[in-house]
């Protein structure tokens, strides 16, 4: 019985362990991508759900970010994750090529894989369909709406950014940037102006 | 042994003692015997449950509104804050309150909640991507063996649900429904970690069988089971649309949920500790009706019953099961089963597909099988003074009724004098039998 005892009292402790292990382990890596991550902005069309545990946020469609030529000459098409290379060009930041096998130097995102398609042409490069491993921006619950509804309108016609700090093959959404300006400020000051 | 049943027989022993009826030393062996199954109290670990869980999701509703006031720093702090509060709660009454079943339950549940809030704001403040499956899947792994170390029903009883949930989400055909991605638990995996609530279980039917928090169990186990097999027997079917082929499947899955509630899984006699006999029933009982219309008949009887190697394969074990389970249990009844009706549903069903190049034929034979096991019912109440049974029976013939009433092209005041006729004749049977099982006891 006492053994027994013992035991479930080890169990306890290696399951707080694991518990406060596990959120301080996520903690601590998204804090690290966020403050030496490298920074890329791609263009996105928000959409406003809703998830019962973590509130409201605004789903992320990032344009130009769901297919790339692969970098690889043989497609690995039993693969489910690959690299998306990243650069940033004059007219943008863009995904240039996917690899398959995880590079060893220059910024990368790991992504879901889809489906490949083989070129006929020896001069084209294959494509990879992926999908990016983040889509939700959350906001606070009465802004989250709002902000679907600002940027849907057909009179505003602005660009909306995300921002990306992307490191080691992971990366976080930092925020969502309107005219250069942070989506919470730019609502802020749109409601100001409209309600004057 | 309830509560007060154990209390009533404190009460009575000494009497039958002077009485002469079992001597001294029986009377203090009987109530040694049943204080181990006496039930605890329910009301305090009722409310004390319902306490934390109404905490807890406060808590969670609270941080969902997603308060951009707070900085990086403050959410983190407070998703650790949060988990280890719940821990150190868990600690304390662990090692200093460890017989208060009440506190020991309710914090269980508390540090299971604080675990997926703890995860929710992790997720809302780095704008974590994936589904809603992968963010179950963490909490289901992260929360496993709260329900042992403490121990605790209740975080068993919120470990079973959430199981079912991922379970459900992760069957392909369900994708649509929960999420468009797959968890990232694979179905081996899930079944493991069924063994974990599955073996708390056992031990608790083991050692406190007649608890309430056992009986919160085994309620959970039915509805998930239930879940778990209905969507089973529906993945079995739908590729092909097979109607009438689900309908045989679920006629076998309900009469075999309602005998292992009736021979197993019981805990005790009255109905509500009794969920799985009580689904089982439910379920033949509204299948079987669902096949008395000719209007239910015209449209199932259109569909083929065209059987796939892998529905032949789910109904075949069905199938067994359901005979073994009826032999084992007329055996043990040594007399034909009083709910007939509902032990026969599956053989219902199945002449019912059977007839179906006669349609009248078979609609004739499910409603004079419906009938005849009603009347069944009606006859065994009255033989065994039993009144719920004669009402049973009597709703089971009042539905055949209506749904035929309801089918044909009565206006209202003739569908609503039915109404009011039954309901007449319901009153005055029931006053009657009323009277005469009174002067029979």
């Amino acid at each position: 019985m006492k053994r027994m005892q013992r035991l479930l009292g080890i169990l306890f402790g290696f399951i707080c362990a694991v518990q406060l292990g596990v959120i301080g382990w996520s903690i601590w890596s998204y804090e690290r991508i966020l403050q030496k991550g490298e920074v890329y902005f791609f263009n996105v069309l928000p959409l406003d759900p809703y998830d019962a545990f973590r509130g409201r946020y605004v789903t992320l469609r990032f344009a130009n970010a769901n297919k790339a030529p692969a970098g690889d000459t043989t497609l690995q098409e039993h693969l489910s994750k690959a690299y998306a290379m990243l650069e940033h060009t004059q007219e943008g930041d863009r995904i240039k090529e996917v690899r398959f096998s995880r590079p060893v130097s220059g910024n990368f995102l790991e992504v879901n894989v889809n489906s490949t398609m083989a070129t006929q042409k020896a001069d084209t490069a294959n494509t990879v369909y992926f999908s990016l491993p983040f889509d939700r921006f959350y906001l606070r619950e009465d802004r989250a709406p709002k902000a679907e509804r600002i940027l849907r309108m057909r009179d505003v016609n602005v660009n909306v950014k995300a921002s990306l700090r992307v490191l080691n093959g992971k990366a976080v959404i930092e925020n969502l940037w309107i005219e250069g300006e942070p989506l919470v400020e730019w609502m802020r000051r749109h409601e100001e102006a409209r309600s004057r | 042994m309830s509560k007060e049943t154990y209390r009533w027989l404190e009460r009575e022993l000494p009497s039958w003692v002077k009485e002469g009826l079992v001597s001294e030393g029986s009377a203090q062996a009987l109530l040694q015997r049943y204080a181990g199954e006496k039930a605890s109290s329910s009301s305090g670990t009722a409310v004390s449950l319902l306490g934390f869980v109404f905490v807890g999701l406060g808590i969670i509703s609270i941080l969902a509104y997603n308060w951009d006031e707070l900085g990086h720093l403050e959410r983190t702090l407070l998703a650790v804050l949060l988990l280890a509060g719940a821990q150190v709660l868990a600690f304390w009454v662990k090692r200093y309150r460890a017989s208060d079943a009440a506190l020991r339950e309710g914090s269980g549940v508390f540090w299971f909640l604080m675990t997926g809030a703890s995860l929710a704001i992790i997720g809302q403040t780095y704008h974590l991507g994936g589904s809603m499956l992968d963010f179950l899947s963490v909490w289901l792994v992260l929360s496993l063996g709260i329900a042992w170390v403490l121990p605790s029903s209740g975080a068993a009883f919120f470990q079973i649900i959430l199981w079912t949930f991922v379970w459900l989400g992760s069957r392909d055909e369900m994708r649509g429904v929960f999420s468009s991605e797959h968890s990232f638990l694979s179905p081996w995996m899930l079944a493991l970690l069924a063994l974990s609530w599955l073996g708390f279980y056992a031990l608790r039917y083991r050692k406190e069988r007649n608890a309430h928090a056992t009986l919160l169990l085994g309620w959970a186990l039915a509805v998930c089971v239930l879940a778990v097999g209905a969507v089973e027997i529906l993945m079995a079917t739908y590729p092909e649309q097979n109607v009438r082929m689900l309908s045989i499947l679920f006629a076998l899955f309900f009469a075999i949920y309602y005998l292992t509630g009736k021979m197993y899984f019981f805990w005790g006699e009255k109905s509500w500790q009794r969920p799985f006999e009580r689904l089982g029933k439910l379920g033949a009982l509204v299948l079987v009706l669902a096949h008395v219309s000719f209007n239910a008949g015209t449209w199932l009887l259109r569909f083929d019953l065209e059987p796939t190697r892998y529905n032949s394969f789910v109904g075949l074990s069905l199938m067994l099961l359901f005979g073994v389970l009826l032999i084992l249990f007329i055996r043990k009844e040594q007399k034909l089963p009083s709910e007939m009706l509902v032990c026969a549903a599956p053989i219902i069903v199945l002449g019912y597909n059977l007839l179906h190049t006669m349609p009248y034929s078979a609609m004739l034979f499910v409603n004079a099988s419906v009938i005849l096991g009603a009347g069944w019912m009606i006859y065994c109440g009255i033989k065994e003074a039993t009144l719920g049974l004669v009402n049973q029976g009597m709703i089971v013939i009042a539905l055949v009724i209506w749904i035929h009433f309801f089918n044909a092209n009565f206006d209202l005041v003739a569908k609503g004098m039915a109404f009011i006729v039954t309901g007449i004749l319901f009153l005055s049977l029931n006053a009657f039998l009323k009277r005469r099982f009174r002067g029979v006891a």
